[in-house]
């Protein structure tokens, strides 16, 4: 159930970033729908669930946004399981704390990602990724992350409920 | 005991990264077909991804319709002005075409687009996130569209196919980072590479390497394709030449080059299907 859910808002996700996004860039960047999802939904898991999310939303971004299959899926792991283990400390559900967790991983995550994609490749303007690019990204998506994280959260304790409702004791 | 191995979520884990390393490996290369799940979803996001260009080229439309009014109204006056002139050019054109054919199968030249296919296609997605320039186009493998195809538009080059599944394709246009095409200088013949470039690809522009140290090139000079790698046939236009970076040594001098395809404004290609 928890599986068919996460793929089905995965997949929704997927089509709003690929034919609206595009139109509601600001200083050229658009947010990453994606990411900020996966980010929201790993706050409220532990670690390993949380990688297994992380696991569905890669496959699927793989097939929609990249060209190989697997790499989407390898970040998004990874991602998912260092939230997982870092968001004990935290109150979950509070929205200052989503956005902060959603701006600094969207920063680190990008920075990966140039890092591998770009930087071996021979391209090596770090600063200029950051300032132009991975920066204005970041706070495009804790921006967005107002509107994802209540819905997020419903999705959550719909789920919740439902397992709790289907449970025999 | 193997029970409980398939319950511990580390197993699951470590299968999920192996095996997603494991079809990294396989799919990064030439991908001339392409797995039954990317199918899958393609049947699924193909529809709504056309439904919602249509939409917005629909608003497009109306919203310039009442812009554009006065405007329209005297670029109509000036065309019908050049239309008058370009008749009288047509009638002079027509005895050279005649001449032109006649000496080419002298010759036995081929034209430029002679040996394909031209399947022209709409846009229904820009994918390009921040690091990419990749578009979606709506016709695939069911209309003959595969990978390494050519992409081009009336201006010039635009792309080449990178994955192609029954009903869209994803296009790889020129100023994206990964693409890297063979041109040639129009006046000198000269070959050099166009690449495209993370810091331009935001204005549109790419970058021309390894020139040849004996090459002049000035501000505007034409580049076309070369025909070399196979993709592109030879001739077609590229772009022009924006500004000479002199201050380098000739070894390591590079150009920005505009191409003459304008991808914020692009909406239809034409892809080439060798026959």
């Amino acid at each position: 159930m928890k599986l068919i859910v996460t793929a089905l808002t995965f997949l929704v996700a997927g089509m709003l970033q690929t034919s609206f996004f595009d139109y509601i860039r600001i200083f050229g960047v658009e947010p990453n729908l994606f990411l900020v999802l996966i980010i929201c939904f790993s706050l409220l898991e532990e670690s390993l669930e949380a990688g297994f999310i992380g696991a569905i939303a890669g496959i699927i971004e793989d097939a929609v946004i990249g060209i190989s299959l697997g790499g989407y899926t390898l970040l998004n792991t990874f991602l998912g399981i260092s939230i997982g283990s870092l968001n004990k400390r935290f109150v979950r559900e509070n929205l200052l704390v989503s956005i902060l967790f959603v701006f600094i991983f969207s920063l680190i995550y990008e920075g990966v990602f140039y890092f591998i994609i770009f930087y071996f490749s021979g391209q090596q303007d770090i600063f200029y990724a950051f300032e132009k690019i991975i920066f204005p990204e970041s706070i495009y998506n804790a921006a967005i992350t107002i509107i994802v994280f209540p819905f997020v959260l419903w999705i959550d304790m719909w789920m919740k409920d439902h397992t709790r409702a289907l449970r025999k004791y | 005991m193997l029970a409980r191995l398939f319950k511990n979520k580390i197993f699951w884990l470590v299968i999920i990264t192996v095996a997603s390393l494991v079809t990294l490996a396989y799919t990064s290369k030439n991908r001339a077909s392409i797995s039954f799940y990317e199918k899958v979803i393609d049947y699924v996001y193909s529809p709504v991804q056309k439904g919602f260009a249509y939409i917005a080229k629909n608003t497009q439309n109306t919203l310039e319709y009442f812009n554009n009014a006065k405007m329209i109204t005297d670029e109509n006056n000036t065309l019908k002005t050049k239309i008058l002139e370009l008749e009288e050019e047509n009638r002079k054109l027509a005895g050279f075409e005649y001449e032109n054919q006649r000496l080419r199968d002298i010759l036995d030249v081929k034209g430029k687009y002679e040996n394909y296919d031209m399947v022209t296609c709409g846009i229904i997605a820009k994918e390009s996130g921040n690091w990419f320039n990749i578009f979606t186009i709506d016709k695939g493998t069911n209309n003959g569209i595969n990978y390494n195809m050519a992409v081009v538009t009336p201006k010039g080059i635009a792309g080449q196919v990178v994955s192609a599944s029954p009903f869209s394709a994803k296009v790889m246009s020129i100023i994206d980072n990964g693409s890297s095409v063979s041109g040639r200088l129009s006046k000198t013949r000269d070959l050099v590479i166009l690449r495209g470039d993370l810091k331009l690809k935001d204005d549109g522009l790419i970058k021309m390497l390894y020139i040849p140290v004996s090459a002049q090139i000035a501000d505007g000079d034409i580049i076309e394709t070369s025909g070399i790698g196979g993709i592109y046939p030879p001739g077609i236009m590229i772009g022009k030449v924006k500004n000479v970076d002199n201050e380098k040594p000739k070894a390591l001098r590079y150009a920005v080059v505009e191409p003459s395809v304008d991808f914020k404004k692009l909406e239809e290609v034409v892809v080439l299907k060798p026959k």
